[in-house]
């Protein structure tokens, strides 16, 4: 990656050109970012114009891959952040995007600077967000029906299921193909894959999924939650999907015993939810996609390891990845022996 | 033979080295993480130095099992790297008919209890202690 100078320098150039007018890049500071793209906190000042002010803002840089090949592009993204806070969804907002690479060499955004945690271990341990703990299941129930709310027509980028087809297949026909370009071969994928296709519950009301709705990609402070990151999973899909991801175990955080994010049962956050939304929750279709969740998970680990084995990326902490595959497995063939034991 | 260390010792070394050393004295969060992971990665090479070829004959006895056939053409590979490439074969026969629906799976049969014991096993090498805080070791 390019020195902290360089960024500023380059930075400096683009927003003069789009805020016609000088505009200063300073204190560049990287954040905790995810592992397909990195954050970089900076301060702006654009001197004159209409744009004329100082910005606090995060520069979002796209790393060397993608963990999922269905991830959305920056403009994309763009767009559906600037829809997501029409919406009423708690969204920082954007500054500027660009995907000319001769700026910084990879796609980027600047989005507002919201300050807070987003570390979901920090989030579950923290003292100072004991209140945030208690808040955030009911707020993340509210915040995901007004996703949920959202009008998707004009984002046509989104992919989205054939009409009449359960939305659970078209995620699982994406995975089919993921599966096919790992270098080895997994049975325990394929058991998940043939039972998740089987059992796939009708989705009558496709809406917009955010994608990756958990701690993590939450911005809490000790309010509870400020904002809601990390949009580029986004789809059309089954309201299921982001309503179970919360529960997966991994997003538990290590505090296993609280099922939903590590923080509650679950049940406020469910409640609020229905409640804001005027959907229903269905008790099978959110523990099919607690199924698919750990499937998705298990698959998306050794997707990462092969960014670092295939040399795109090389990193240690991809690597590792290939090694925790096994945990999301295991935990799926569990989930899959209790649903078949309770005969649903 | 080489002189001691070995291998697991170096292995071993490095991460104390790592975690004791290199981790309290790296103010850089993101380097500190990275740091950590690499030492966590250096314990799960020890423990599969130390686990690797007992975990192997468990799991080509159980794929022999599934496609009794196999035994014969190979019979008992004495070297690891034999008795790898044997279970990597079995299991990849294993997936291509699972997919194929030539195999089926459900829980509590032998290709489930199968296919399940070898995720146990890969993660008494790879994250021994969430198997046992999650109590999926059974």
């Amino acid at each position: 990656m390019m020195s902290p100078e360089e960024i500023s320098r380059r930075l400096a150039a683009f927003l003069s050109r789009e805020a016609r007018s000088e505009v200063e890049v300073a204190n560049l500071r990287p954040l905790a970012g995810g592992a397909s793209r990195a954050a970089i906190a900076l301060d702006l000042e654009v001197k004159s114009g209409p744009q004329a002010g100082r910005y606090a803002g995060v520069l979002r840089l796209d790393l060397g891959g993608k963990i999922y090949e269905a991830s959305l592009s920056r403009a994309q993204e763009f767009r559906l952040l600037r829809e997501a806070g029409r919406a009423g969804v708690n969204v920082p907002r954007v500054f500027w995007g660009c995907e000319d690479p001769s700026v910084l060499g990879r796609d980027f955004l600047i989005l507002e600077r919201i300050e807070g945690e987003t570390i979901g271990r920090k989030i579950i341990d923290a003292k100072e967000l004991e209140e945030a703990r208690r808040l955030l299941p009911r707020q993340m129930g509210v915040q995901l029906a007004r996703i949920h709310a959202m009008d998707f027509a004009a984002l046509e980028f989104l992919p989205r299921p054939q009409p009449e087809e359960p939305a659970a297949r078209a995620v699982l026909r994406r995975a089919r193909e993921e599966i096919d370009r790992l270098d080895d071969l997994h049975p325990a994928l394929e058991i998940g894959w043939k039972w998740l296709w089987e059992q796939a519950p009708p989705c009558p009301r496709p809406v917009l999924v955010h994608g990756d709705f958990r701690l993590g990609n939450l911005m809490v402070g000790p309010e509870g939650l400020r904002s809601v990151l990390d949009w580029e999973f986004s789809s059309v899909g089954d309201p299921h999907e982001d309503l179970a991801w919360p529960f997966v175990l991994d997003w538990r955080f290590g505090n296993e015993a609280m099922r939903f994010a590590g923080i509650s049962d679950g049940a406020g956050f469910l409640e609020a939810y229905q409640k804001a939304s005027g959907r229903e929750v269905d008790g099978r279709s959110l523990r099919y996609w607690e199924i698919l969740g750990n499937f998705r998970w298990a698959l998306g680990c050794l997707t990462q390891a092969n960014r670092h084995l295939s040399g795109k990326e090389r990193s240690v902490e991809l690597a590792s990845l290939g090694r925790r595959a096994a945990e999301m497995e295991l935990e799926m063939m569990d989930l899959i022996a209790g649903s078949e034991s309770q005969g649903s | 033979m080489q002189d001691r260390p070995d291998l697991r010792e170096l292995l071993e070394c490095v991460r104390d080295f790592l975690q004791n050393e290199a981790v309290p004295r790296t103010s850089d969060p993101h380097l500190r993480f990275r740091v950590r992971i690499a030492a966590n990665v250096l314990s799960i090479a020890a423990r599969e130095i130390e686990l690797e070829e007992e975990l192997l004959r468990k799991e080509r006895r159980r794929l022999l099992e599934l496609y009794p056939e196999a035994g014969v053409v190979v019979p008992a590979p004495d070297a690891v790297q034999e008795l790898k490439r044997a279970v990597k074969g079995l299991t990849e026969r294993l997936a291509r008919e699972l997919r194929s629906g030539q195999m089926a799976a459900a829980p509590g049969d032998p290709v489930w209890s199968h296919v399940r014991a070898a995720l146990v096993e890969k993660l008494q090498v790879a994250n021994p202690a969430w198997l046992k805080r999650t109590g999926k070791n059974q």
